[in-house]
């Protein structure tokens, strides 16, 4: 008898796996083959844009006619640093050497068409050599043309590393994005914590006594069940929806949703365990029914709810770092657009900032539950 | 007092009480960093407030409940401006919601007057299906996996000398930083490496299960009863035997209902990974709420409810049993 | 048939536990142990059957010397000898019919046990175990659904399960109320008179020691301090082991 039961969860164990295998399509291969690329991401990801070399940049430039004679050439300089040209002017399809001299040592040089219409052609990204000089080979083309006697300009923009360090731009964004997290979670705590403190008296057993009081017990309790079955990540979808994509609003109203469900749980928890021994106490010394509940039951439910609170902060934070993949502000958000422009070395900023914030809210919390309880 | 008023929480921590200092200094130090980062100069008022209040406690003991009304009002305050809340927009975008809300109302699972599945019900269904499924593998693996972590990362075996020591320290940082990255966030960059779909969905369970899980069962095992292993031992068993008779009966149990709770935990997530890429309902959840099928959205929140509720149910009932 | 020589073992934080004792056990004895919590009773104990590694000295069993056996052999020297613990070390999750089983492991093969394979002469003398300590009954019930002096006669009939020729107790009453102590120790001393095992028991109050010790052992410090019968420990002695502040009381409690 007990062998044919085992037997039947084991066909029926197998027969899950089957299933599951066939819809969920593991691909052990693809997993090998995408090895490579997984490890650059991985790498990227790993060395987090967080500190730069200060630098300074300059951006030196000379005009350049195509054709000959279109406008006067540049007139050659004396500086030190300088560009120039060879030839100093092309006809279309002809070969130019761009030439930079002095420029500092290692310097990052962005070369560039300035085009008569203002809009400006990148070329390429090069460095110079140790004495500061760079070379680059390229050819006059149609849409480098002088107009109305006014030449195309042949630019360079130099940036010499300097020897300090500073923090990145990313840096800065990504903190500002993880306040706006840790902002998301206390608002949505907090407003939810004061809904649910209210309700959660109402779906405790222990205060919820005859027929009309069963009535209001079963009706809280099963909202908040229904509730619960409802991702914050999901609801903030919808909310994103209504008030805006990208604003962090919509996501503190989805957090909020849930976490009332949640809170107002654990709260009416906390009031169904109150000791009735020390309500009795009170009662019989003869006080009313509001000092009853000042004196004897708000003290003994109070350092317990703050401990949920502090717990569903912790456990907010981290739902909020997520949220903004939906659409509804915060970290993930910026996360998100790091990913999809496949700049993973951002996106490792931004992972490392969650990670310490998350870290330091759970230690915190952690601490500050230890003595609450 | 006056060393209270040069570091906040210092002359406190003097006094003797350390944990109140350092709770007066991380206060004060991130009401600082708040309101200098936002530089909204009237909020300069309430680390001003806790110092002051700070350095009246260090001179005889104040209530705690102003500096915490001070720091929740400064950090309410800031939280409203930075979030953009605002309830008023609920109300502004009223006509909007009902636009989204109405279709809302008439989930779009079956052809009309009929129990055929409509088009978007069969993307439902497989949508469960996967969701299901991607659950269902990444939690056994990452199960299985997490065994052998959980063993590197208990202390009581991992004291012995330096090296199994650093083992230990390094996994249990690794469990740590894995733990602390979302499932969702996971799940992004393995779309991107191995692409969209329920595989990446289910690489990322996986690790999350491992990381998570891990850490779980190397507590159980660092509360393992050395008293059993001593006397298995004494009989004259052979290690295995003793593997077998005083470890696993301590440690199976309590595996058996961490990886059920795992799995209730993985079936939400699940739910909403697609809502990245990564497969499962909330792919197709996520393809509705871009073209506006509200229907569709809803029909598959109800099917992610229900999907949640009976895991809920399904879990405990088997946890309930094992405890027994 | 018991030899212990000199017996030291001192832990790696440099506490010394034992400092050289020497003793012996003959057969069919109650030899008791007793001496302060930290004098090194349990030490003592775990060094004979090499739960803890002794530091130096020399400890034989039936002329076979433990301190040197290995693998193989200290697994056969270790099932000739049963262990009854204070906190009884039962595999609390499991049914009381595994864990007493478990005493034959040094009897059979890891592959099939590993299975949990037990042949029927295995159960069958389970059940005769259990039967004797009286808890036959109690066979299918996990080890935690059982009182405390329940789970010590489950771990006294898993002792049985070894057939030992000598059984040691490390202060098997110490977790119990006094009057479950004179059961469980009256079942050892059924033991001890009607199937010929030489007892080893560490206790921690005298009456129980006059009661049913044959000869007597006190360690102090690590240190042997006495040997003898019961009836030569004396208030003077007892001062000496117990030390000056010790008063009657732990002696006349029960």
């Amino acid at each position: 008898m007990k062998i044919l039961r085992w037997l039947i969860i084991g066909v029926l164990a197998v027969l899950a796996y089957a299933y599951a295998i066939r819809v969920t399509e593991p691909d052990p291969v693809r997993l090998f083959t995408s090895l490579p690329k997984a490890a650059d991401v991985v790498g990227q990801l790993l060395s987090p844009d967080i500190l730069i070399r200060s630098s300074t940049s300059y951006t030196l430039s000379m005009a350049f006619p195509v054709p000959c004679g279109s406008a006067p050439n540049a007139a050659p300089t004396t500086d030190n640093r300088r560009i120039s040209a060879q030839p100093q002017c092309a006809a279309v399809g002809e070969p130019i050497v761009f030439l930079g001299q002095n420029l500092g040592a290692n310097a990052e040089v962005a070369v560039r068409w300035g085009l008569p219409n203002g809009n400006r052609l990148p070329l390429q990204v090069l460095r110079t050599d140790a004495n500061g000089n760079f070379r680059y080979e390229t050819t006059a083309r149609p849409i480098t043309a002088a107009r109305d006697g006014q030449a195309a300009t042949l630019d360079a923009v130099v940036s010499v590393p300097g020897n300090q360090w500073e923090l990145s731009h990313t840096v800065y964004e990504v903190i500002d994005q993880l306040f706006v997290t840790v902002f998301i979670a206390l608002l949505a705590t907090t407003i939810a914590s004061v809904v649910a403190a209210p309700l959660s008296f109402l779906a405790a057993r222990n205060l919820t006594q005859g027929p009309f009081g069963k009535v209001v017990y079963t009706l809280t309790r099963s909202l908040f069940n229904i509730t619960r079955a409802f991702e914050p990540l999901v609801l903030a979808t919808v909310f994103a929806l209504i008030v805006g994509f990208g604003k962090p609003f919509a996501g503190v109203l989805g957090i909020i949703i849930g976490t009332i469900a949640s809170l107002g749980k654990m709260f009416s928890e906390a009031v169904e365990d109150i000791d009735m021994g020390a309500v009795e106490a009170v009662t019989a010394t003869g006080a009313t029914r509001a000092q009853v509940v000042s004196q004897a039951v708000v003290p003994q439910i109070i350092p317990n709810w703050l401990a949920y609170m502090l717990y569903h902060w912790d456990i907010n934070v981290r739902i909020s770092t997520i949220i903004g993949f939906v659409g509804a502000g915060g970290i993930g958000e910026f996360l998100q657009k790091q990913i999809d422009t496949l700049s993973y070395r951002q996106a490792g900023t931004a992972l490392l900032g969650i990670i310490l914030v998350v870290w330091t809210l759970d230690f915190i919390s952690a601490q500050v539950r230890k003595r609450l309880i | 007092m006056i060393l209270s008023l040069l570091i906040p929480g210092l002359g406190q921590a003097l006094r003797g009480n350390a944990a109140r200092g350092a709770a007066i200094f991380c206060a004060v130090a991130s009401a600082l960093i708040f309101t200098l980062w936002y530089r909204q100069p009237v909020w300069y008022v309430f680390p001003a407030l806790i110092w002051w209040w700070n350095v009246w406690d260090a001179h005889k003991t104040a209530p705690v409940w102003m500096p915490f009304a001070a720091w929740m009002t400064m950090a309410l305050g800031i939280g409203v401006a930075v979030t953009e809340f605002d309830l008023m927009a609920l109300w502004q975008n009223a006509e909007r919601g009902a636009v989204i809300l109405r279709p809302m109302l008439r989930p779009d699972f079956f052809e009309p007057n009929s129990w055929r599945l409509s088009f978007n019900g069969g993307y439902i269904l497989e949508g469960i299906q996967q969701t299901l499924g991607m659950a269902l593998l990444a939690t056994t693996f990452g199960a299985i996996l997490a065994v052998p972590f959980g063993f590197l990362a208990a202390r009581n075996l991992m004291s012995a000398n330096i090296a199994t020591r650093a083992i230990y320290t390094i996994t249990r940082a690794v469990l740590n930083i894995a733990r602390s990255i979302e499932s969702l966030i996971l799940a992004i960059v393995f779309v991107k490496v191995v692409g969209l779909g329920t595989f990446a969905g289910f690489i990322a369970l996986t690790i999350h299960t491992i990381a998570a899980l891990g850490k779980l069962f190397s507590e159980i095992i660092e509360a393992i009863d050395p008293g059993p292993i001593e006397a298995i031992r004494s009989t004259g068993a052979t290690w295995l035997q003793t593997v077998r008779y005083a470890v696993i009966p301590q440690i199976v149990p309590q595996f058996t209902a961490l990886t059920i709770y795992r799995w209730d935990i993985n079936v939400r997530t699940s739910t909403i990974i697609g809502l990245v890429g990564g497969g499962g309902i909330g792919f197709f959840l996520n393809q509705w709420i871009r073209n506006g099928d509200y229907r569709a959205v809803s029909a598959s929140f109800i099917a992610i409810a229900l999907i949640v509720v009976v895991m809920d149910f399904l879990s405990a009932r088997i946890r309930a049993k094992l405890e027994a | 048939m018991l030899v212990v020589e000199n017996l030291t073992k001192t832990f790696p934080n440099g506490t010394q536990a034992l400092r050289g004792v020497s003793f012996n056990v003959q057969p069919g004895e109650f030899l008791v142990v007793i001496g302060l919590s930290g004098s090194g009773k349990s030490t003592l104990l775990r060094c004979i059957n090499r739960l803890i590694e002794p530091t130096s000295g020399k400890v034989y069993f039936d002329g076979q010397d433990v301190t040197t056996a290995n693998g193989h052999d200290l697994r056969a020297i270790r099932r000739q000898i049963g262990m009854v613990f204070q906190q009884f070390n039962l595999v609390k999750r499991s049914s009381v019919m595994t864990n007493v089983l478990s005493g034959r492991l040094g009897y059979n093969s890891t592959l099939s046990t590993t299975f949990g394979l037990w042949s029927a002469r295995d159960k069958d003398a389970a059940l005769k175990a259990l039967t004797r300590v009286g808890l036959a009954n109690k066979a299918t019930a996990r080890a935690d659904a059982l009182s405390g002096g329940q789970q010590q006669r489950v771990a006294i009939a898993r002792a049985l399960m070894q057939e030992p020729k000598l059984l040691m107790a490390d202060e098997p009453v110490a977790s119990l109320d006094p009057v479950l102590s004179h059961s469980i120790l009256q079942h050892l001393e059924q033991l001890n008179k009607n199937d010929n095992v030489t007892v080893l028991c560490s206790l921690h109050f005298l009456d129980l020691v006059h009661r049913y010790a044959t000869r007597v052992i006190a360690l102090k410090d690590g240190l042997k301090v006495f040997e003898g019968l019961p009836s030569e420990i004396d208030r003077a002695k007892f001062k000496e082991i117990y030390g000056e502040e010790a008063q009657d009381v732990s002696a006349t409690r029960i």
